[in-house]
């Protein structure tokens, strides 16, 4: 019988080798730490260079395929739509404050992502959403309407008090595509929601998770996808910011502050 | 073997430590401590983070004055910018980990935290250097404001939103009580104070008045950057609880008419 103080090995086999699907370096001749040739999933590095997007690629890493045209064409769209959180979102805030605060550059990214990793608007807890999701869309109207106005779908529900009228508008422009059958089933019900007058309906997160689905990426997925997409408009914010005084940030009175001892 | 890339080569499949190593069974070892026995309970936990900054030891009293020292550049107001961030973060519903971390991140600024005393230290080392090299303290701080257009713009003095410094009396105060002497570094550091207050009415701020104590103790403006690493994360935790237990999005909300837009007008995309 071991002494309980006493620390003893495990007997953990770790892997003597990194392996990866993603990327295959072929090594230089006369330095194995230099590269010649890359694949990424099998394609040559320069043919993926000359021949696909940013978005293509951003596809390619994660699922291993490239996309189809209508894939690729959804996710350019769906990259558009969510580059900037916009200027009262919490991670641009946060990405001004290290902008004007002559925080280094080179963290405006970190941090404003780091913030972009909450529940609220954001990436956050988005890996468990998409079952609430399908549930939904495999009911009835009449029950989805029952579990949305209950607040009991994620996904759904009201931002500032309200349903969201910008992320109604951003579903039907993607249930415009035949190649998306959640998001269409979505709409359907969003539209059962306003016939219904009901104040609530899909958030940013509920279409960014359906839209995702479709186009067949992982839930574990969708909230890492949905920060990378966001970070152009974080970055040119605080990039903005990073220009401007010091005094350009808000830095609220002691009139405006209450102290709630 | 390859000359040129022999270097890396040659730390190919192994870990080289300067610093220590946890060896199972035998304990953990840090540079010649072993930590359980030499160092838990006998050493202040900044004793340990001094040690790991700068591979050297120091007194309980220097870890004293370093922790006193952390509790005035750290301080729950989400108004200053690394606050904000802790404070946005728990609005957005982050974890405590990921808030401290980001707004801890944002002190890495030319403004404010540790990097602004590494210019404070660099600033006083030369400072010295030069005033003992022959020339007088007025002449050494005008030749600094020529070089910043006449203002006093130098690190360590002035500071932004308010002028003042409430963080030196209490400084001074500890300073006194762990019977540390005033040295060379901090004593010419009171004299650039006293020419910017006759002809500025600016007073020397905590950057100055720690890059002259900590210069006085030998510590490079490098081991005082890294010693420093988690300088404002306490505020910030503290704002992030602040905001983390309201309503998410009730940090600061801000309504639309709230943004000014300087932007270009209306246009279409053009297709090609």
């Amino acid at each position: 019988m071991a002494n309980k103080s006493d620390v003893r090995k495990r007997d953990i086999r770790y892997s003597p080798k990194l392996e990866t699907d993603i990327i295959f370096e072929k090594a230089n001749d006369s330095n194995p730490f230099l590269v010649d040739e890359i694949l990424y999933h099998g394609f040559e590095h320069f043919d993926l260079m000359a021949n696909v997007s940013f978005t293509d690629m951003i596809f390619l890493l994660l699922n291993g395929e490239l996309p189809t045209p209508e894939q690729s064409d959804t996710l350019r769209k769906l990259s558009v739509a969510v580059c900037n959180p916009g200027i009262r979102h919490a991670a641009t805030q946060a990405a001004m404050a290290t902008g004007t605060g002559r925080t280094d550059r080179l963290h405006i990214l970190p941090i404003s992502l780091g913030i972009f990793s909450g529940e609220f608007e954001a990436a956050g807890g988005m890996d468990s959403l998409i079952k609430d999701l399908l549930d939904l869309a495999n009911t009835s109207l009449q029950e989805a309407a029952h579990k949305v106005s209950n607040n009991s779908t994620n996904g759904f529900g009201t931002l500032y008090g309200d349903k969201d009228p910008y992320a109604e508008k951003l579903l039907q422009y993607f249930c415009e595509s035949p190649t998306l059958p959640l998001l269409q089933k979505l709409n359907s019900i969003q539209a059962y929601l306003s016939q219904n007058n009901v104040n609530s309906g899909i958030l940013k997160q509920g279409v960014v998770a359906a839209v995702l689905h479709d186009l067949g990426f992982s839930e574990k997925q969708f909230g890492p996808v949905f920060q990378l997409l966001s970070a152009p408009g974080l970055l040119a914010h605080g990039m903005e910011y990073s220009e401007k005084p010091m005094s350009a940030m808000l830095f609220e009175s002691d009139e405006q502050y209450e102290w709630q001892k | 073997m390859n000359k040129r890339y022999s270097e890396w080569e040659e730390c190919h499949g192994k870990i080289k430590s300067r610093r220590g190593q946890w060896v199972i069974g035998k304990g953990v070892f840090n540079f010649n401590f072993d930590m359980m026995n030499d160092l838990v309970g006998n050493c202040s936990y900044m004793q340990v983070v001094m040690l790991n900054a700068t591979g050297r030891l120091p007194s309980p009293e220097l870890a004293k004055w370093v922790d006193a020292s952390h509790i005035c550049l750290s301080w729950p107001d989400p108004r200053i910018w690394c606050n904000r961030i802790g404070a946005l973060a728990g609005s957005s519903k982050t974890s405590s980990l990921l808030a401290t971390c980001m707004g801890n991140l944002a002190s890495d600024s030319r403004a404010y935290g540790p990097k602004t005393l590494v210019a404070g230290l660099e600033f006083m080392q030369r400072a010295l250097k030069e005033v003992k090299s022959g020339l007088n303290v007025e002449a050494f701080v005008k030749k600094e404001l020529a070089a910043h257009g006449g203002k006093p713009k130098i690190m360590g003095f002035a500071r932004p939103i308010a002028k003042g410094d409430e963080r030196i009396p209490a400084m001074e105060r500890v300073t006194q009580d762990l019977g540390f002497e005033i040295g060379e570094h901090l004593s010419l550091a009171y004299q650039i104070e006293e020419i910017l207050i006759r002809d500025f009415d600016e007073t020397m701020n905590i950057n100055g008045y720690m890059s002259g104590f900590l210069s006085d103790q030998g510590l490079t403006p490098h081991e005082v950057y890294r010693m420093y690493s988690f300088i404002v994360a306490s505020g910030v935790t503290a704002c992030y609880i602040d905001a983390f237990e309201r309503t998410a999005g009730t940090f600061a909300p801000l309504k639309c008419e709230d943004i000014t837009y300087t932007g270009a007008k209306r246009r279409p995309v053009k297709t090609y």
